[in-house]
């Protein structure tokens, strides 16, 4: 079925938005419980590779994803063991964790760039719903990844409002000490989910290497792990509106393509600017919003501080 | 009557006995040999000055400290207590003097978080359900969908209490829970807490150095002093005069030293100063002070009476709401800090390592913090290195501490030392006045001692010193003259050698006592 401009651009932000709505739920998970992880970029290339590794090498896909969440979340260990046990500075060794990651993805890829996805992530028409009319193929026939990834911060949602841990482990975030004094076993969830997040980052690697490129290249996630970062401030902390937030800045991604097919007289490079320029906006319209509770904001008190007991 | 009273109190075995309960820090015995009976439906006041070991003895209670020796039984068997939530189980439960509420959750929130009897699958409205039902069974008035941070003060005590009581506590401790109050909010609590121990037998432990709400508020009353249990008495056999006296003991043991000798110009001037504190609640009241040269003037009080505000009012660190600062003739109401510097004024501050010295920089860079801005440190753009050293050195030199290198770190310093390299700064900054906020506090008694001659030989050079200090003996060897401070006014004034400890302890509780 032909699909117009309209459509077309509406199925590419969604697509485009995938990669970024798992990165989004994973850093997200990390800072609930006051983690703040700004390397995540490394850690979606490092899912980008260890996803294209583990489906080249198994030729099997449930595999290749698997091994991008499970590197992706080992990885983040590291960062958590650095910063939840060693409680070195999150922001340093966040810079680190990117930087390794930038390095390590790029040696490990090296023997497989040019080598095309065997077996990719592969797409479901989900019947009745794809017959929709108009909305049916934009919003139902995609890769399946992508329902993966709308799922991702549903569940978020459901475990951090609905659940007896999910408060327990807000109050992380919010204040490790009050927390600590209810018995809530902060360094452990703290490692623990800041490592699942990046088991979720890794996802989002993943689903370039194995769902849109179908193949490796060095540093391709070009910036998307920056935009996760301000996705989830522009979310304000909360997971449904993580949603709104990827596909809106896919949607942005998706007006340079459109522009191309459109003939547009836009220069691309304006176009490709939009992400960037609408992540400078969040933060300048988040800090806004507090403008008369000093101190205040919607992200979790504790975000980037160490805890100490009794400290 | 008094023994037809007791009978049946003694008749029924107390609820927890603790049995000569010691616990020491190093070489500071905090708790000495202490033993405490508490019955069910009765609230049980701790008395004690600042130090006297009411919270660690609290803090043995709930199981955050072990006893170095000491028993403690709980319905008459012996119970070991490895934690606070150990302690909870067990039904002692503990509202600290910061409540450890989550600031951004909701009261009900705060009161099913890390609790095993939240149902697993619980949504917002549940919890707020929940919380009305709790709040109903205790009789505690507490809006389950506000947030902490809009609560008052005293709506987060209650959410707190709440909190433990929910837990199942059959002991209630509240470690000076009044600190933060109104005093209709005070009043309400105690209501609550007599409603409380009374309706429920629940047992209520309140620690607190007033005397009004000790007399007020308890049946029993428990004064320790340095650590040892002076008496424990009922409070209806008990006054105000009584309780000042057990709680302070007498300080005959302290000589005073030598009195100022020529007084000289007035150099600092507070007029009917009035400042409200950061709630917005009155934290300074008309307040009324003048410094003259070479004299001390210590101020008297129990912490969180506004000592804190005056001092900060006094180096500028504080704007005020209404009334007139002057140094010497130069008026600074709601002057930069900088320019009370400039005039002459230096403050030992009462945190040291927060707000007296930079804990993360070196030796050298703290000993400049005052005079970085002039010459000869100050070099154009520039501070000359040689210059900074020269003068770090120095004021080892003055105030005798022993640095290997002065580029390291302020904390590798004792707190002793830290201490003096403070004073020591702060004195030679302080050519008119020094404001000295707990100078010696946390220090041993050769580094106190130390800091006190600095202050006295700053004295007798003409600096005139505000010293405020919890520490009464200290104030009746340095001070010239004492005020006492209580709820944001001075409220009596003593000359050097006519000082009563009774009278000064009364007031520093609170009670209105005539002064001639
Ligand atoms: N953790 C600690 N380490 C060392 N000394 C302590 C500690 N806690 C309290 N102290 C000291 O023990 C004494 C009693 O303190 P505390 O029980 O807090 O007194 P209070 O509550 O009656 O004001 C004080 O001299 C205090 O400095
Ligand atoms: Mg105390």
């Amino acid at each position: 079925m032909e699909l117009d401009l309209w459509q077309e651009t509406l199925l590419q932000a969604i697509v485009l938005g995938t990669p970024l709505l798992f990165v989004a739920s994973g850093e997200l998970l990390g800072q609930k419980v006051g983690v703040f992880n700004i390397g995540i970029e490394g850690v979606m290339l490092m899912g980008a590779v260890a996803g294209f590794v583990g489906m080249h090498e198994s030729s099997n896909i449930a595999i290749g994803i698997l091994s991008a969440a499970v590197f992706g979340a080992l990885f983040s260990s590291l960062f958590a063991l650095a910063t939840v046990v060693f409680r070195a500075n999150q922001v340093v060794s966040g810079f680190g964790l990117w930087l390794l990651g930038l390095g390590l993805s790029s040696q490990i890829g090296r023997g497989y760039t040019g080598i095309r996805a065997s077996n990719p992530i592969e797409r479901w028409e989900i019947p009745l719903l794809h017959d929709i009319p108009i909305f049916g193929p934009v919003l139902f026939a995609h890769l399946w990844a992508v329902y993966l990834a709308f799922l991702s911060p549903l569940l978020l949602w459901f475990i951090l409002q609905r659940t007896r841990h999910g408060l327990n482990i807000r109050s992380i975030g919010e204040d490790p000490a009050a927390a600590d004094t209810t018995g809530v076993a902060v360094t452990a969830w703290r490692f623990l989910y800041v490592s699942l997040g990046g088991g979720l980052v890794g996802l989002g690697g993943a689903f370039l290497s194995l769902g849109t490129s179908q193949t490796f290249t060095q540093f391709m996630t070009s910036g998307l792990g920056w935009i996760g970062l301000a996705i989830v401030m522009f979310a304000g902390w909360q997971p449904l509106r993580l949603i709104l937030g990827a596909y809106l800045f896919g949607g942005l991604r998706a007006l340079d393509f459109a522009a191309q097919s459109a003939d547009w007289n836009i220069p691309s490079e304006f176009l490709a600017m939009l992400p960037f320029l609408g992540t400078l906006l969040v933060l300048l319209v988040g800090a806004w919003r507090f403008r008369n509770r000093p101190g205040a904001s919607a992200a979790p008190a504790a975000l980037g501080i160490s805890f100490f007991r009794g400290g | 009557m008094i023994v037809e009273d007791n009978a049946p109190r003694s008749a029924i075995a107390p609820l927890v006995e603790m049995r000569e309960v010691t616990k020491q820090f190093g070489s500071l015995t905090a708790v000495n040999r202490v033993d405490l009976d508490i019955h069910a439906g009765e609230v049980h006041a701790i008395l004690g000055e600042n130090g006297a070991g009411k919270t660690t003895l609290m803090n043995v209670l709930t199981g955050l400290l072990k006893p170095d020796s000491g028993q403690i039984f709980l319905d008459g068997s012996e119970i070991s207590i490895s934690s606070p939530r150990k302690a909870l189980e067990l039904g002692i439960g503990i509202v600290h003097q910061h409540f450890r509420l989550v600031e951004n959750f909701t009261a009900a929130e705060n009161l099913h978080l890390g609790w095993n009897d939240t149902p697993r699958l619980a949504g917002n409205k549940d919890l707020i359900d929940r919380t009305h039902a709790l709040a109903k069974q205790f009789n505690l008035d507490v809006e389950p969908n506000a947030r902490i941070w809009q609560l008052s003060v005293g709506e987060q005590q209650r959410v707190a209490i709440l909190r433990t009581l929910s837990r199942g506590a059959r002991i209630l401790i509240l470690d000076e829970p009044t600190a933060v109050l109104t005093p209709p909010e005070a009043e309400r609590l105690f209501e609550m807490l007599r409603g409380l121990a009374e309706s429920s037998n629940r047992a209520v432990i309140f620690i607190s150095h007033k005397l009004d709400e000790v007399i007020t508020a308890s049946d029993q009353v428990t004064v320790l002093r340095a650590g040892s249990r002076v008496n424990t008495l009922r409070t209806v056999d008990c006054n105000q005069e009584l309780l000042a006296e057990m709680m302070i003991g007498r300080h005959l043991d302290t000589q005073p030293a030598p009195p100022a000798k020529d007084l000289g110009p007035a150099v600092l001037v507070g007029k009917r100063i009035v400042v409200r504190n950061d709630r917005g609640l009155p934290a300074l009241e008309n307040i009324d002070l003048e410094l003259r040269s070479g004299e001390i003037i210590g101020v008297a009080g129990v912490a969180g009476n506004g000592q804190r505000e005056l001092s900060e009012v006094l180096t500028g660190l504080r704007s005020i709401d209404t009334g007139q600062i002057f140094v010497g003739d130069q008026e600074l109401t709601n002057a930069d800090p900088a320019d009370f510097l400039r005039a002459g004024i230096g403050h030992i501050p009462e945190d040291r390592y927060s707000s007296g010295l930079v804990s993360s920089e070196s030796i050298e860079h703290n000993a400049i913090l005052r005079a970085f801005r002039d010459p000869p440190i100050r070099r154009g753009l520039f501070l000359s290195p040689a210059d900074i050293k020269n003068h770090a050195e120095q004021l080892v030199n003055t105030v005798k501490i022993a640095v290997r290198d002065l580029r390291s770190s302020v904390r590798a310093l004792s707190g002793g030392n830290a201490q003096r390299l403070l004073t020591g700064r702060e004195i030679a900054a302080a050519s008119k006045v020094l404001v000295a906020v707990h100078p010696t506090r946390g220090l041993d008694v050769g580094a106190a001692e130390a800091v006190r001659q600095v202050l006295l030989k700053a004295r007798d050079s003409g600096v005139g010193i505000l010293l405020i200090s919890e520490d009464l003996s200290e104030l009746l060897s340095l001070a010239d003259r004492i005020v006492v401070m209580f709820r944001g006014r001075l409220t009596g004034e003593f000359n050097k050698y006519e000082y009563d400890v009774n009278t000064l302890g009364l007031l520093m509780g609170g009670s209105p006592v005539e002064v001639s």
